[in-house]
């Protein structure tokens, strides 16, 4: 890595740079660049299973840093994020708070002030948890590449079991919509009234064998 | 005689053992797959400063898996776990944009490693519940069809253990086709 970095990044790390943002354990070393605060080790491995959407970790140590990242760690800073926080009535201890609409606001002001773009626009509700976009697109199923150049036989063949697949899925899911759903819906509700009679069944002769045990 | 019973006892019943390297950028999930695949559970993991690894058996395959950190300056170490990969793992974080462009350079990077020129590369596209893109996306901004070797992109999410044992399948397949 740049070692010049690591220098400035040290020289930042004064006041409340310090100390881990999350659980103000002493000399991080490791951040978040979306809010340029500090985390411990352990609070590092909590944020990155956040996701990449809503905080990126980088080691100060063990990762190359370029100038745009270390122009994050100039912009934010720990006191500075939670006086911001703060001023929205964000509670430092809610692990939601990087979900919020104000945290999607610092992140978006962060990204704004590094690139010199347009600043974002400030959210209605700042404490309301930001609405996650659900993905477009549906799970795909995997793919592979066969590197040979596939013959015309085999081209036949794969087509014509593919659409034996496709006709076989197609029966399967009108048979399955149709009649054994019903059924299946019937013969469920039936066999949970069964067990119902047999559990309070079961429970009133326990009962019964309890209390005459007892006298 | 020709070959003994034995061998083809031993062909037949006993486990083979594969060996295989994950690798991948930081935060991919490579650690979480491998203790997904080996506990059935999701651990929270803390960045691997060095390498966890596991034994995982699978369709009498006994798995080695190395799982190796991710961090810029422990991909410098990759190579030191090279000798003797049947099989690469590479782990990809399917919902961080940014960076596919410094994945693709590090497997580029792996690909042109003498070492690794036999092994089969299984692609595990992690996260990919949480991503916006397609499986055709990702082959195109890895550039895998430059490859001359056989790949394969499997979609996962860790976290549920979705495509995980797809991918072993895979891998598992390729080991039996090289020992014949």
């Amino acid at each position: 890595m740049n070692n010049n970095a690591l220098a400035q990044i040290r020289k930042l790390q004064a006041g409340e740079n310090r100390y881990c943002f999350e659980c103000q354990t002493g000399s991080p070393t490791w951040a978040s660049l979306p809010y340029g605060i500090y985390l411990c080790y352990n609070c590092s491995g909590f944020h990155r299973g956040m996701g990449v959407h809503l905080t990126f970790v980088r080691s100060i140590e063990m990762d190359s840093w370029t100038d745009k990242q270390l122009a994050m760690m100039h912009l934010g800073g720990n006191q500075q994020l939670r006086v911001f926080f703060q001023q929205y009535g964000i509670q430092i201890s809610d692990q939601n708070k990087w979900k919020t609409n104000a945290a999607h606001y610092y992140r978006e002001r962060m990204k704004a002030l590094v690139n010199e773009t347009q600043m974002p626009e400030e959210p209605i509700d700042w404490t309301a948890l930001q609405e996650i976009p659900k993905p477009q697109i549906q799970q795909q199923q995997q793919q592979t590449q066969i590197q040979q150049d596939i013959t015309p036989e085999q081209n036949f063949w794969e087509q014509a079991s593919k659409s034996t697949k496709e006709a076989f899925a197609i029966i399967d899911e009108k048979i399955s919509k149709v009649q054994i759903k019903e059924e299946a819906v019937q013969f469920g509700q039936q066999i949970s009234a069964k067990t119902k009679q047999i559990g309070e069944k079961s429970t009133k002769i326990a009962d019964k064998a309890y209390k005459s045990l007892k006298s | 005689m020709g070959i003994p019973l034995s061998t083809i006892f031993d062909s037949w019943f006993s486990k083979k053992e594969m060996r295989i390297l994950m690798v991948g950028l930081d935060a991919a999930g490579k650690t979480t797959i491998l203790y997904k695949l080996k506990l059935g559970e999701v651990v929270s993991s803390v960045p691997t400063i060095g390498f966890n690894v596991e034994k995982v058996e699978y369709k009498n395959i006994s798995f080695t898996v190395w799982d190796i950190g991710g961090q810029d300056k422990l991909r410098l170490l990759w190579r030191h776990y090279f000798t003797g990969t049947q099989g690469i793992i590479f782990v990809i974080d399917s919902s961080d944009k940014e960076r596919i462009n410094v994945a693709k350079e590090e497997l580029m990077r792996l690909m042109g490693d003498e070492e690794l020129r036999d092994a089969a590369l299984l692609i595990l596209a992690n996260k990919f519940d949480i991503s916006q893109v397609t499986v055709d996306e990702l082959i195109s901004k890895l550039e895998l069809q430059s490859l001359r070797r056989e790949w394969f992109v499997q979609t996962t999410c860790a976290i549920t253990g979705d495509g995980l044992y797809q991918g072993l399948d895979w891998l598992s397949k390729q080991f039996k086709k090289r020992k014949n």
